[in-house]
């Protein structure tokens, strides 16, 4: 079986400079790129000019609800939604029923997945039984049964020990402790709904505020160091954060952290509603549920810390946190909702904005979504070269569209962002070589 | 004299212009004729259905609007969260929704949650009135502080107001600030710095100081009553002791306790107000809610004619000229 991409701009996670190439693919495993003449009529070609042609973006967190919560989301619709979005490896928390803190568990959710994934998807073990933060798992067994790395996922450790054991331990595994830096002593005792500061305070809400994570993540570097532990930091929000982050590379220290679109791109004002966002007169779209999520929207100049952080190699992943939830766990009030963006289908259009806006190059924006998330995994992913899978995404950079969340393949139909215009749309994407997604519209191939 | 925009219902002071505060000011003077006549009865809302829907204790809210709704021949329905299909699982937006198909015309709603008003307001065709949601506002109280001094001071523009107390957790003190800005005055807070809402002062942004009314913040005080036209006491809410917001009442009666003796500090003619229920020995000393300085009883009165005048308002056919 014979494949050739002619004619794409091709970012191959290598060289990090984009030119036009074309892709050979035989048996789902890239043979050749460059110039390549075509020979033989048994040749399946797709015609990508014009177009970004990428490795298939990796996401190093996501939730896909399944076991347990199959109304927010189940490995079908997640693992399509994922494709849609030009995702061809994901990572999946281990926010489950049960947990991922077994290896029984892991293997039952890896059963699951042979069964009704269409792209990749590897587990992420819980740090602690059942997530409760007290007793750690057999991390080890845990690794030989495939997890990637250890989370308590939106229970962040909060006990200092557990952390420091979990660290030490994770050098002998080889596999990193992913934590959510949240103090919730700071945090009100979890009560936060949304990003402290003045707009929480207007609108009679408990705020989270940057310290609780900055905190948190400052114990956690410092233990990193103390440990020699394997350390990655998710989804940091606050410009603090990328304070603490550069003090532990000055420092030497080893860590990787990540970030997410909506951090990168959208402020705590989508909780006035996806279009009237008036601070002195609060619309009746107020308290919009939908953009509640944890760690908060933030304010402009955190997005500036972040991306500064992305420009300065502070923050080296990009992930998802896609957060699938049901019609009811949004359709409440801001307290009772639940915390989540579902994101798969907008996270494109979303980073773009940061290339169209000239705040951070599309090559680096790449890297972030492909070879430093492949880098974090320490598998043979993320790149266009010989040898490596025909993990592959096509997409138009200048498309434009606008998000409409019933078009969500996701169960989570919980987007802030509906009605928001984006540029850049994923057209196909390829895992294995075999086309898992196709834009409707079509184009050749 | 109209509304400047029509109101499709009261969820906070921000929808309303000091005009349209006047407004409701004016409607609610005429309704007290009624309310002092012989027969607390006229047909204005005959045939209409008002449901008060209270998922937090209230008995002086609550009586009030049913006392209003009935005056102006309204049928009115209590529900209360515990004894309704609350304890049975109904999710909050269901019930709601429910009120209104069984032919709610207007939902008065309190409730625990900041937003929740605005939540069913979006998802429901009729009328909301806010009355109190979480820490975030309750709009009927304001107008009735600010009638309240309208009525035994006259021009509210140009006052000193002096909220005192937890104003972090208040939403009588958030919608006071707007409302009574709106009408002119000058907002000063008092409290322990652990109950000032901080953005009220220096915490603000640039781009947020025209988003939000200038106010002073002090934890003195003698100073903060040094100027005071106007006194509000807020109620000490201890239900929310967990949060630690001082260390203990004794500390908190010595700097913030209203009484004859801190009063001393503020001028003579200043009068007091409290949005009640009152912590009598904490945050004010019972004699001075008798006093003659004090407006607390005035403020209840006047509670029931601002309400008549809102439910006319938002669902009523009469105009002003017309009542």
């Amino acid at each position: 079986m014979k494949k050739i991409i002619k004619n794409g701009k091709v970012f191959d996670g290598i060289s990090n400079k984009i030119k036009q190439q074309d892709i050979l693919i035989i048996d789902g495993v890239i043979q050749n790129i460059g110039n390549i003449e075509i020979t033989g009529v048994d040749i399946e070609i797709i015609d990508a000019s014009n177009y970004i042609v990428s490795p298939g973006f990796i996401d190093i967190h996501s939730h896909l609800r399944e076991p347990g919560y199959e109304y927010k989301e189940t490995i079908a619709t997640g693992t399509r939604a994922a494709s849609k979005g030009g995702f061809t490896t994901i990572c999946a928390m281990p926010t489950t029923i049960p947990a991922l803190d077994s290896k029984d568990s892991i293997d039952y959710f890896k059963d699951l997945c042979q069964q009704r994934s269409i792209i990749k998807v590897y587990p992420i073990g819980a740090v602690t039984m059942g997530r409760e933060g007290k007793e750690i798992v057999e991390m080890q067994s845990l690794v030989d049964s495939g997890v990637i790395g250890f989370s308590d996922d939106g229970e962040p450790i909060q006990d200092p020990n557990i952390m420091r054991m979990s660290l030490e331990y994770s050098r002998m595994v080889s596999r990193p402790i992913m934590n959510h830096c949240d103090d919730r002593g700071i945090n009100y005792r979890a009560e936060g709904v949304m990003n402290d500061g003045f707009l929480a305070q207007r609108l009679g809400c408990n705020g989270i505020p940057n310290a609780a994570e900055a905190s948190m993540l400052s114990r956690d570097i410092f233990l990193t160091e103390l440990t020699g532990g394997l350390y990655h930091a998710c989804h940091v929000s606050a410009s603090q954060s990328v304070d603490v982050l550069k003090i532990a590379k000055e420092r030497g220290i080893n860590y990787s952290a990540e970030v997410t679109p909506h951090h990168l791109t959208i402020t705590e004002d989508f909780i006035l509603g996806p279009t009237d966002q008036n601070r002195k007169q609060i619309s009746e779209n107020a308290y919009d549920t939908f953009a509640k999520v944890f760690p908060p929207l933030r304010t402009k100049s955190d997005i500036q810390a972040l991306i500064e952080g992305i420009n300065s190699d502070l923050i080296s992943i990009i992930a998802t946190d896609h957060a699938p939830q049901g019609y009811e766990d949004k359709m409440t009030t801001l307290n009772q909702a639940a915390f989540g963006i579902s994101n798969f289908e907008t996270t494109l259009g979303s980073v773009l904005q940061l290339f169209h806006s000239k705040d951070i190059k599309l090559e680096k924006l790449l890297q972030c979504l492909t070879s430093n998330p492949a880098e974090f995994l320490g598998k043979k992913l993320g790149k266009l070269s010989k040898g490596y899978p025909a993990d592959i995404v096509i997409f138009d950079l200048n498309e434009e569209w606008e998000v409409d969340i019933s078009d969500f393949v996701s169960l989570g139909k919980n987007s802030p962002l509906q009605g928001v215009k984006f540029k850049g749309k994923v057209l196909q994407t390829l895992v294995d070589g075999e086309i898992v997604y196709s834009d409707k519209k079509g184009h050749d191939g | 004299m109209i509304l400047d925009n029509k109101l499709n219902n009261l969820l906070d002071i921000d929808q309303l212009t000091k005009n349209d505060i006047l407004y409701i000011f004016e409607f609610a003077e005429k309704l007290s004729s009624i309310l002092n006549g012989p027969v607390k009865k006229v047909p204005v809302l005959r045939g209409k259905t008002i449901i008060n829907y209270f998922s937090e204790p209230s008995t002086r809210t609550r009586v009030s609007f049913e006392n209003a709704g009935k005056i102006l021949s309204a049928d009115v329905i209590n529900v209360s969260s515990s004894g309704s299909s609350d304890e049975k699982g109904e999710s909050f937006i269901n019930a709601v929704q429910t009120l209104e198909s069984i032919g709610a015309d207007i939902l008065i709603i309190r409730h625990s949650d900041s937003g929740a008003p605005y939540f069913v307001s979006r998802n429901i065709q009729i009328p909301v009135i806010n009355a109190g949601d979480g820490s975030h506002a309750h709009p009927t109280q304001t107008l009735i502080d600010l009638y309240t001094v309208y009525k035994s001071i006259g021009e509210i523009e140009g006052l000193n107001l002096t909220i005192l107390g937890d104003n972090i957790h208040s939403r009588v003190s958030r919608s006071a600030v707007l409302g009574f800005s709106t009408l002119g005055a000058k907002v000063t807070f008092c409290s322990p710095t652990t109950m000032n809402a901080n953005f009220l002062s220096d915490n603000i942004s640039k781009e947020d100081i025209d988003n939000y009314p200038a106010v002073i913040y002090t934890s003195n005080l003698k100073d903060a009553l040094s100027e005071s036209d106007l006194i509000m006491t807020l109620r000490t809410q201890f239900e929310r002791k967990a949060s630690l917001v001082f260390p203990n009442i004794n500390e908190y009666t010595r700097l913030f306790k209203l009484s004859n003796e801190s009063l001393k500090y503020a001028p003579d003619k200043a009068k007091i107000l409290h949005p009640g229920p009152m912590n009598l020995g904490v945050e004010i000393d019972g004699y001075l809610s008798e006093s003659e300085r004090s407006l607390i009883n005035q403020q209840v009165m006047n509670s029931v004619a601002i309400r008549m005048a809102l439910l006319i308002i938002l669902i009523g056919e009469h105009t002003l000229d017309s009542i």
